[in-house]
């Protein structure tokens, strides 16, 4: 962990407008996340936990206030280079694993590669490589409806790195795994920590922020904890 | 994002749904497949109508009085006029034909056997031998009539002798009973304008006019010094003549043909247009559905890094795989339904659908149906083909535009 934050989030705002009515899912959320450190966001439903993920993973614009990458607003990008953004520095990890179906598990890691257009050879020694890591050979040429969850997010999570993305930023990752498999995800977010890449996870499980080094409190909207472990 | 890599995505997506993907597949074959299909029919039957009127020549008249009898006299007087080199009587008659115990219906023409020579081009006897311009009653007989069961047994064979049974002129009410000998069996000629070889019987004018005991005819065909002279003998001839006097040249028809040929195929290709435009909604409709089906899928690669563009190609290059693939296979079944056609249509439809005068009001019973070889018109071929993926890809756009404007966060949201 260094002691310049990697991301800056100054006074935050999200409201969401449903035709006449305001409903506001971030209110003023300040925060610092530092390179290489894995963070863990919790709180009720509907407290804001997904809303505040999708601003860090430039998927949505914040209604006012400012979110710094290495000190760069991303007010300031395009929405195509909010979309390059997303491709190099961003590895998203979702509950459900949103893997392409008609694409086998090692087509789906070089997804993000074809988007930064990266030859056909280079890609798939790339994803190889990666997915060698985390899974069993067998799997890597099935497509992810013939292999177990636990794999799919795993499939996920390396598709996640494969531009070897600053952070990672996972949405209840864990809500469609049982505990072991969670915990074999959480191992691998820590590896990943300790590499230097910083994660950022909501999570319902309370047992899974002991993986984190800080824990962030969500309620209605706003912080109203952060936790040191 | 490379284009061959959208291809490959677009290619894969349309596979997982196989079924869906192969009838809309079959819709847009359709609609190629009939345009390129039915505009081959009419052009095809244009171009035989054109090539039959065109054996006659572009020099000839086709000339016919319907209040008097053309004699010796008129033939005479028309050589005569200024800018006719010949003309050529003839005569003929409906008649019904004994071979081989069937009574079959036939036209016998009177005509000598220099001019049928201009009128058939050559005269292929493929069994026998022609007839003298005398009045001995030898005639040759059509194809279809001597081969009309099989073509290997002939009917009729030369020397032997056929019974017919006139049923008279253009005036004549009165019927004759005779006997023909066989000279000789004529080759197949096909359709031809004014003339239906397959199905007449030939002799000499000279024997025509003792059996049919008359000395006139039933109409000249006038042949002229120059095709630039053809208005002017026209003109002639109806000053002579008067209203009643029909004058016809087969360039003209062929130039009505056409433009009926023209018509016709614009109103074809139309409607074949139309299961087209139904084949484009149908790709409308689906990519809609795609694209609503899609949505996570559509949020997760957003979140990947796709742009708006990336989307908005993906599902423009479906539209055009479809397009694609329906068209080169739409082309293929095309020209390959255009051959069968004829068959389908020349054996029932168009029975008895020949050159569009002098047939009207007396049917020939010969039954020949009309024969026609569809024409593939290349640059129609080329149109249909690439109509196919322009339309899929415009059916695609809005679909497409959908997409690609989706907002990531909802998409992901979306069950
Ligand atoms: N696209 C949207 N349009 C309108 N309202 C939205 C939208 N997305 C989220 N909200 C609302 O914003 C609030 C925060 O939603 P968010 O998804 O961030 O909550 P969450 O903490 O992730 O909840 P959960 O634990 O159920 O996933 C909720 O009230 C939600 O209904
Ligand atoms: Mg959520």
């Amino acid at each position: 962990m260094s002691d310049e934050p990697l991301i800056r989030l100054l006074d935050v705002w999200k409201i969401y407008r449903i035709g006449k009515l305001e409903s506001p899912a971030l209110r003023g959320v300040s925060l610092d996340i530092y390179k290489g450190e894995f963070l863990s966001i919790i709180g009720p439903s509907g407290s804001g936990k997904t809303t505040l993920l999708n601003l860090l993973g430039a998927l949505d614009r914040p209604t006012k206030g400012e979110i710094l990458f290495e000190k760069i607003s991303l007010n300031k990008l395009s929405p195509d280079q909010l979309a390059e953004f997303r491709n190099k520095k961003i590895g998203f990890v979702f509950q459900s694993f949103n893997l392409l179906n008609h694409l086998t598990v090692v087509e789906n890691v070089e997804i993000p590669m074809m988007v930064l257009g990266v030859p056909p050879k280079i890609r798939r020694e790339k994803a190889l490589k990666i997915l060698g890591e985390l899974l069993p050979e067998e799997v890597f040429y099935k497509r992810p409806i013939e292999i177990s969850s636990g794999e799919q997010q795993r499939v996920a999570i390396a598709r996640a790195l494969a531009n070897d993305p600053d952070v990672i930023l996972a949405d209840e990752p864990t809500g469609n795994l049982d505990s072991s498999n969670a915990h074999v995800v959480m191992r691998i977010f820590r590896k990943l920590r300790d590499e230097g890449k910083t994660i950022v996870m909501v999570t319902h499980n309370q047992e899974l922020t002991s993986y984190a080094d800080r824990v962030v409190r969500l309620r209605d909207g706003q912080i109203v904890e952060v936790i040191k472990r | 994002m490379r284009a061959k890599d959208m291809i490959i995505l677009a290619y894969k997506a349309l596979w997982t749904h196989k079924l869906r993907t192969s009838l809309l597949i079959l819709s847009v074959i359709i609609g190629v497949a009939a345009i390129v299909a039915l505009t081959a029919q009419t052009e095809g039957i244009g171009k035989s109508i054109v090539s039959s009127l065109q054996k006659l020549g572009p020099d000839t008249l086709i000339f016919n009085v319907f209040n008097r009898r053309l004699t010796d006299t008129d033939v005479a007087l028309i050589r005569s006029l200024d800018g006719v080199r010949d003309v050529i009587p003839i005569i003929r008659s409906e008649a019904s034909v004994n071979i081989g115990g069937n009574i079959v219906s036939a036209t016998i023409y009177g005509i000598n056997i220099e001019d049928l020579e201009k009128l058939l081009g050559d005269i292929k006897v493929i069994n026998g031998e022609i007839y003298q311009d005398s009045s001995a009653p030898m005639a040759l007989v059509g194809y279809q009539l001597a081969y009309s069961n099989s073509s290997d047994t002939p009917m009729i064979i030369p020397g032997q002798m056929i019974l017919v049974a006139t049923r008279g002129g253009f005036f004549s009410t009165s019927s004759a009973t005779a006997s023909l000998i066989v000279s000789g069996v004529l080759d197949s000629y096909g359709s031809m304008f004014l003339i239906s070889p397959d199905t007449s019987i030939f002799i000499s004018l000279q024997a025509a006019s003792k059996m049919l005991r008359r000395t006139w005819y039933d109409m000249l065909i006038i042949k002229v010094s120059d095709p630039s002279y053809l208005d002017m003998v026209s003109e002639t001839l109806r000053n002579i003549y008067g209203s009643t006097a029909s004058v016809t040249s087969p360039t003209q028809i062929i130039q009505t043909t056409q433009n009926i040929v023209i018509q016709l195929s614009i109103l074809l290709g139309g409607i074949a247009a139309i299961s087209l435009a139904t084949a484009s909604l149908g790709v409308l409709n689906m990519m809609i559905v795609t694209v609503t089906e899609r949505t996570r899928e559509i949020g997760t690669l957003k979140a990947l890094g796709f742009k708006d563009r990336h989307i908005l190609m993906q599902i423009l290059f479906e539209g055009f795989i479809i397009g694609l693939v329906g068209g080169v296979l739409g082309v293929i079944i095309g020209v390959a339904v255009s051959y069968m056609l004829p068959n389908i249509l020349g054996g029932s439809l168009l029975r008895g659908f020949r050159a569009p005068m002098y047939t009207a009001g007396r049917g020939f019973g010969g039954g020949v149906a009309f024969s026609y070889t569809p024409y593939i018109n290349p640059v129609m071929m080329l149109v249909a083909f690439a109509l196919a993926p322009t339309v899929s890809v415009i059916s695609s756009l809005y679909p497409a535009w959908r997409a690609s404007k989706m907002d990531p966060v909802r998409a992901l949201r979306y069950e």
